[in-house]
């Protein structure tokens, strides 16, 4: 098993959203991999399809109105979008693991924390009685949850949103899954909180070579944590790269404004570049490149036609008619 | 620099029962969400009041707004206690001091047209008749790029983004002195962020005005405030012009916080200095220093003593015993 | 999206057939001299007892059968639809200003008022109802415009907690702050902020009430409480009814029939509506985002 296998392949992800309105065009032709060990980060505002993705990778897709139309979800192998849904119960909490931005959510209120770690444990490794409580503790500690003993006894209520993160991870590794995904872990935490679930997050990568796929709008989280970067927009993955390529080598218009129009710590400027126009409207979008309108180098083509994937060097891609000349 | 006075707050204290201390107990357990901060805001500027949740930063702009009463101190607008306003006074205050707050979609009336929400301060105190309302409301559409046919739909016509810029429509409205700007783009999309910051630093140059902005996001605070203050658990941790801050950050906490803060730049490196535990509960901390068990330069004397905001350069101040 | 799927949800949401109900009900007490055929007081004992007309012995002229005075059945639930629906709307009119009004004091201002309004709320509810309508019709005297009063102020409660909690949930909002910080008095702020907000609710609720209403009123006529007779209430035919149900059903079961219609529909629209009016509920229904 090299180190450097691609576990998880995606191509050619379509997820809609069958409405009486309208199709909604969540992920319209999502084609990336993650590596072993890889952290990949997911980029996108709101819209533009990232949590989508997430959930079509479990196939946790909301039902009636979302369906997986095409494409091949790739994990070592086996195609995913051809499972069950009891074949992916084996794989969900076992190989895969989501944790969210809200974990009030993901943990039941009526359980103690520690419970709900035990139920995780379990899964992998039949212990019970007194093994089990160990294992329970040393899992908390593994998170920096301090008093580990009083607080396996907590309810999540008792615990703050860094706790409760925490705990969630603290699940996540006694899964010891291949495949983390994480949707705007962090979120909902103040920034403080914030460092240390990163922290906690390069810690687990280090030690498990867990790959985790992480999911946010925020651009500081993706320099720091991530090896490799998409940026969708509009349910379309409009550039990829390596992060040190995406924030210093990025192409396509979107990404530059995006990275542009971010306040700089410790470079104030007199007015941000920001982004004209407005967040698209994911029912009425034309055939072409969905952020055309808000593009300051688009052309007519660009509305018509929605451009072609290209490379702008190694591992970097990206669809757009004039990124050649900007 | 200073212009003249517009707020000035003097030993702020709101504190709010909640509840008992035990279930027989008769004394009410009192969470101190603002507990004796000092602050002066001067026309034309921008000040920045930054902190966590659970900071009393946003409980201090409510005090300021009278959406709470205050439990010590006061709040004095140019020059006169707010509390002690009646009828005429009131009125005026209302017309001096507005606010734009964080949720877009909580902000405004499901239920109100556009032109009305903004028209409507307009209307309570009674100026203009009402073709002159609808001028002023078109007016002001213009003034925060929208247009003026926006003024007849329902907000939920408009994306987040736009939803703000008719707040800033309404807060406008009045010719305000001071607008209080609680975390005003923290629920918009990024590429929206800038847009917004932008349009409020345009306004403040056209129309002179002064804004209190609360926030947690400290690139947006170094982007756009003048002078900025740190809070925690309830008190003013430290205090200065902007750029003394970010460069030259004196207190353990403010020092905390700005190095966790990810800077979009993946080569930096960055020695992110990470506390320990969550962010404190006060009870169990009585005496001394409220930042004590988690800093990571805390002697015994802090264990015992709380540090005064002290000024230990022009214009810097510091509530830390180890700086002083 | 596949057409079956389609036409189901349009079925599963259309509140045609309480609508419909709904139609004829008022139909009926609007136009009863117009539609009935004969008047609901005539007696003929010679005629007395005659079965519906599918079973042996019915005839045309008397479609549901006759009571034991010979008074057309057909035409006395006509009539009943009238009273039904008098005491449904005035009843739901009053409980609905009270219980609104108390909702709207308690959930905004909370506090002691608050306290005070929940604790009446309790109080109220702890009683059986009917021991109140006893209480009250015996000093008051049982008639038509006794029992509306009745049923009025017994039934506020219900109000009075939605709209509570609707206001509690409207008053989380910014531009109630906003509101305040424009300098709006209090009355303005519950006239053009927070009531609308509640109206949703209230029509639903409304919608709903209507149906336990006239269920409560029959049941006080069926008592004997409320209106008296020649008067036709269908609670009344229940009572008159009751005693000949083993060998002439049709006289309690058809008014008992026409209540259930009623309370059915009314429950048909209220739910439709709880639907079309949610915003976010709706945008399941068509689809809107």
């Amino acid at each position: 098993m090299s180190q450097n296998e691609k576990i998880l392949e995606v191509k050619n992800l379509k997820t809609y959203f069958f409405t009486n309105v309208g199709v909604v065009k969540a992920v319209d032709g999502g084609n990336f991999h993650l590596r072993k060990g890889q952290a990949l980060g997911i980029v996108g505002e709101s819209g533009s399809g990232k949590s989508v993705t997430s959930l079509s990778i479990l196939r946790l897709v909301p039902k009636p109105a979302g369906r997986i139309v095409e494409g091949e979800i790739l994990y070592r192998g086996e195609d995913l979008v051809k499972k069950s849904q009891k074949e992916m119960r084996e794989y969900r909490g076992n190989k895969l693991f989501m944790i969210s931005q809200d974990p009030m959510t993901s943990l039941n209120p009526v359980f103690t924390i520690g419970n709900q770690i035990g139920e995780a444990i379990r899964r992998r490794k039949k212990l019970t009685g007194h093994d089990l409580k160990e294992k329970i503790v040393e899992m908390l500690k593994v998170v920096h949850i301090r008093a580990s003993e009083t607080r396996a006894h907590a309810y999540p209520h008792q615990f703050s949103g860094g706790m409760k993160q925490r705990s969630m991870i603290s699940m996540a590794l006694a899964c010891q899954p291949e495949i983390l995904i994480a949707d705007e872990p962090t979120t909902a935490l103040d920034v403080t909180i914030q460092a240390q679930i990163l922290k906690l997050m390069v810690e687990i990568r280090e030690q498990y070579h867990t790959s985790i796929i992480l999911i946010t709008h925020d651009l500081g989280v993706i320099a720091r944590f991530c090896d490799y970067v998409l940026v969708m927009y509009a349910g379309k993955i409009v550039e990829r790269a390596d992060v040190k390529t995406l924030f210093k080598g990025n192409r396509h218009p979107y990404t530059k404004g995006l990275i542009n129009s971010l306040p700089h710590l410790g470079k104030k400027q007199r007015r941000l570049e920001s982004i004209k126009g407005q967040p698209p409207d994911l029912l009425n979008l034309s055939g072409g490149c969905p952020f055309e309108p808000r593009c300051d180098y688009s052309v007519e083509r660009c509305s018509v036609e929605y451009p072609p994937v290209e490379s702008a060097g190694k591992g970097h891609l990206l669809s757009c008619w004039r990124w050649r000349e900007i | 620099m200073k212009g003249e006075s517009i707020l000035k707050v003097n030993n702020l204290k709101k504190y709010f029962s909640m509840g008992k201390e035990g279930i027989f107990s008769g004394k009410a357990r009192m969470v101190k969400a603002v507990d004796g901060i000092d602050f002066s805001l001067y026309k034309g500027q921008t000040f920045g009041l930054v902190g966590e949740s659970g900071c009393g930063k946003t409980t201090t702009g409510r005090c300021i707004l009278k959406l709470y009463g205050i439990t010590d101190g006061e709040i004095l607008f140019q020059g006169k206690n707010i509390h002690s306003f009646e009828g005429k006074e009131r009125m005026q205050y209302r017309r001096a001091v507005q606010a734009v707050f964080q949720d877009p979609y909580g902000s405004l009336n499901p239920r109100m047209r556009v032109g009305e929400f903004i028209e409507e301060p307009m209307l309570v105190h009674g100026i203009f008749n009402s073709s002159d309302r609808k001028k002023r409301v078109e007016e002001l559409l213009g003034v925060v790029g929208l247009s003026s046919d926006h003024s007849s739909r329902y907000p939920h016509e408009f994306s987040g983004g736009q939803r703000q810029r008719i707040c800033i429509a309404r807060a406008l409205s009045l010719n305000p002195k001071l607008v209080i700007l609680d975390e005003p783009v923290s629920a918009l999309d990024v590429s929206i962020r800038a847009q917004i910051l932008n349009l409020l630093m345009d306004l403040q140059e056209e129309f002179g005005l002064t804004y209190l902005f609360i926030s947690h996001d400290l690139s947006v605070v170094e982007h756009i405030s003048d002078f900025v203050a740190v809070m925690y658990l309830a008190k003013i941790v430290e205090m200065a012009p902007c750029e003394m801050i970010f460069k030259n950050p004196l207190h353990p906490y403010t020092n905390a916080l700005l190095s966790a803060i990810l800077v979009p730049d993946p080569e930096l490196v960055q020695d992110a200095i990470i506390l320990e535990g969550d962010v404190a509960d006060p009870h169990g901390l009585e005496k001394g220093c409220l930042f004590r068990n988690r800093c990571f330069n805390a002697t015994d004397e802090c264990m015992e003593k709380e540090a005064e905001l002290i000024e230990v350069e022009p214009n810097h101040k510091v509530a830390c015993l180890r700086v002083a | 999206m596949p057409r079956s799927r389609k036409i189901w949800v349009n079925v599963k949401h259309a509140p045609s057939g309480g609508l419909i109900i709904l139609l004829l009900l008022i139909m009926a007490a609007l136009f009863a001299e117009l539609i009935a055929p004969y008047s609901p007081v005539d007696q003929d004992i010679t005629k007395a007892l005659r079965p519906p007309f599918f079973l042996e012995g019915g005839t045309w002229d008397h479609l549901l059968g006759t009571d034991e005075l010979g008074r057309d059945i057909l035409s006395r639930i006509i009539f009943g639809a009238r009273i039904s629906l008098v005491v449904g709307f005035i009843a739901v009119a009053i409980s609905g200003l009270i219980g609104t009004w108390l909702g709207l004091v308690s959930g905004y201002f909370g506090g002691k008022v608050d306290s005070v309004i929940m604790r009446l709320v309790d109080i109220q509810l702890s009683m059986p109802y009917i021991l109140i309508a006893l209480a009250l019709i015996g000093a008051l005297g049982p008639s038509l415009r006794n029992i509306i009063i009745v049923i009025g102020i017994t039934s506020w409660v219900d109000y009075a907690r939605v709209v509570r909690g609707e206001v509690l949930s409207i008053k989380e909002n910014e531009f109630v702050d906003l509101a305040k910080i424009a300098g709006c008095s209090t009355y303005r702020i519950l006239l053009k902020h927070i009531f609308p907000g509640v109206v949703n609710s209230l029509i639903v609720l409304g919608t709903l009430m209507l149906g336990r209403i006239i269920i409560f009123e029959a049941a006080l006529s069926f008592l004997g409480l409320g209106v008296q007779p020649p008067t036709p209430s269908w609670g009344i035919m229940l009572a008159d009814g009751r005693q000949y149900l083993t060998y002439a059903w049709w006289l309690a079961t058809f008014p008992g029939f026409a209540i259930m219609l009623v309370v059915l529909g009314t429950n048909l629209v209220g739910d439709w509506l709880r639907d079309m009016l949610d915003p976010k509920q709706r945008a399941a229904v068509i689809g809107k985002r």
